[in-house]
């Protein structure tokens, strides 16, 4: 890390990417992308359909590594929020919390002992059998239950049921770790928009990041008509 | 150190969750072979033929796990979801793949002595005119044991990911021809087994070191 | 709380406390929810709390004790209620205006209205 990188990780900054870039399948995934993850920040990363999302989380995570230009990462504590698939086939609920426990030194056990508790689901149980929206939420109490930094998260809602689906905004807020940012990927930017204090849209062109009140006190737009009428219809 | 004890637990834990009924299967066909008495071993071989067959087939296709089985596993979870789970734990790729390596040993080992046994049963059924299920091993049964658990799987997975790494498809077949070619590429007349298992040993350590620095740069 | 895109998230927030301060459901005095609470009630980030929080500040109504929270200020009801009211007032006569009526109207209507709930008002000040 260079000098002006200390000062960035002294002002709170988390994770920068510099001109990365990503090719998969022939084609340019990730074009060009310059982005700077501050902490105590909740950014949503909106784009069309097609895996540039993914794909931009996956490089944050580290499961990814990028083609050609940088990505910093000025802490080691981020947390990628797994989906219901991810697990072994045969594992239940509590085997999923004694992995994380084996692997992750941040992780709280009993805490997310308790959130299991109070989210009402059974350790025993498969995970392959619990709904949609109960793996979402082992998912994410895996995660908050580790003290991490920067929570990186794959389209959560999608195709949840939902009961989880609306409690899903208020169990995130009341169990995120104080100054922890948050970059979710998500096309329900009508439900999630408020949560949202910046946004990355990412194009096949590049990716530009916004702050969403910015978007709103200069255009008077909400920030999906932003993104559905100025945005798509770009080609910078 | 603690880091690879967990992943000791984890695939032991998987490969027990794969293979405990196989296991129950083996151990009561066994108990139940095993105090049968000779008499009706016998009758039943005259009269229930085919279901000695079946029996015959059982252990024959345990010993077909026991070979095959240890080698697969190692690139069983290439393309399956739970992939990002293990690699987001951020232990070291040659961990993974040791851990991996150790359970097979022990798993081998266990279902080795397994069909063994049920072998030495089923020479209860046999006549003078026909026998049933016998293990045919080129290779002394530690030797073997190794060999199919541990260093043939190493060149497998090599070859499977340089295979990957050139044109981007899984091709388990070739892997395998290209392993088994790499495998009997020494001959050993006239070497104590012992000095066999050190040398074949250290022949696949360059393959196990190449094989985790190719896993760790693909996307796989 | 439903949230409109004309103005920032923070400042409508702000409002909304402000709103409970004249509306008597907060007091002067009164030791307002940690911010993670808030984030939680109103389904923001805390960033955004924070900003509502720097924003009712600066509008000297609440103040701020490190470590332990923020605070409504004791006066607070000196001229809150009264910025308030005359917002309140101002987006009513221009609604009235818009329905064509004249100011002399307007005011016409007023009188007759106290008139007729004057006996309500008697009632709630010696219910208080």
């Amino acid at each position: 890390m260079t000098a002006a990188d200390d000062i960035l990780q002294d002002r709170g900054t988390l994770l920068t990417m510099r001109q990365a870039n990503k090719w998969l399948d022939g084609r340019k995934i990730i074009n060009m992308a310059d982005l700077t993850i501050k902490k105590g920040r909740i950014i949503g990363v909106v784009g069309d359909n097609g895996y540039g999302k993914t794909v931009l989380l996956k490089m944050m995570a580290g499961l990814m590594e990028q083609d050609s230009g940088e990505i910093v990462r000025y802490t080691k504590e981020i947390s990628f929020v797994l989906s219901g698939r991810s697990f072994y086939p045969w594992m239940r609920v509590m085997d999923a919390l004694k992995y994380y426990r084996d692997f992750y030194d941040d992780f709280d056990i009993n805490r997310a002992q308790q959130l299991i508790g109070e989210s009402a689901l059974e350790p025993d149980r498969k995970i392959r059998l619990l709904s949609t929206g109960q793996q979402e939420r082992l998912c994410l109490i895996l995660a908050l239950a580790r003290n991490s930094r920067l929570y990186l998260m794959d389209e959560p809602l999608n195709g949840i049921d939902p009961p989880f689906k609306k409690d899903f905004k208020k169990f995130l807020l009341a169990n995120l770790p104080e100054d922890a940012s948050v970059v979710m990927a998500t096309h329900l930017l009508k439900e999630l928009e408020y949560l949202f204090d910046e946004v990355l849209f990412v194009t096949g062109y590049g990716i530009r990041q916004m702050e969403t009140e910015e978007i709103r006190e200069k255009y008077h737009q909400s920030v999906e008509d932003y993104y559905m009428e100025v945005v798509r219809c770009e080609k910078v | 150190m603690k880091k690879f004890k967990s992943c000791l637990y984890w695939e032991g834990r998987t490969k027990y969750e794969r293979l405990r009924f196989l296991f129950l299967a083996l151990i009561c066909a066994n108990l139940l072979l095993w105090i049968m008495p000779e008499s009706w071993c016998r009758y039943a071989d005259d009269t229930f033929f085919p279901a000695v067959m079946l029996l015959s087939l059982f252990y024959s296709l345990s010993a077909l796990v026991m070979m095959f089985y240890p080698t697969l596993s190692l690139v069983s979870g290439y393309g399956e979801f739970y992939r990002d789970m293990e690699r987001l734990t951020g232990v070291p790729v040659w961990q993974r793949h040791a851990a991996k390596l150790a359970v097979n040993l022990a798993v081998t080992g266990v279902l080795f002595v397994l069909v063994k046994i049920g072998e030495n049963v089923m020479t209860k059924f046999a006549g003078e005119t026909h026998s049933y299920f016998r293990m045919q091993l080129d290779l002394p049964a530690p030797e073997m044991i190794l060999a199919v658990s541990v260093l043939f799987p190493v060149l497998y997975i090599w070859a499977y990911l340089v295979l990957y790494q050139r044109n981007g498809n899984r091709h388990g077949v070739l892997a395998w021809v290209i392993a088994a070619l790499l495998f009997n590429m020494f001959h050993f007349a006239g070497i104590d087994m012992i000095w066999r298992i050190v040398i074949r040993t250290l022949i696949c350590v360059p393959f196990f070191i190449s094989a985790g620095r190719m896993e760790k740069r693909l996307d796989i | 709380m439903g949230f409109n895109t004309e103005q920032p998230i923070y400042l409508q927030i702000g409002m909304d406390i402000k709103e409970q301060i004249v509306s008597r459901k907060l007091a002067p005095g009164e030791k307002l929810r940690s911010v993670r609470e808030y984030s939680v009630l109103y389904e923001v980030s805390p960033l955004t709390v924070q900003r509502a929080m720097q924003y009712l500040e600066s509008e000297g109504i609440i103040y701020s004790q490190k470590g332990v929270g923020n605070f409504i200020k004791a006066d607070v009801m000196d001229g809150l209620e009264g910025s308030m009211l005359d917002e309140q007032i101002h987006g009513f006569i221009v609604h009235l205006r818009k329905c064509g009526l004249s100011d002399e109207d307007i005011i016409g209507r007023i009188l007759k209205e106290m008139k007729n709930s004057g006996e309500e008002v008697l009632r709630d000040d010696s219910g208080r």
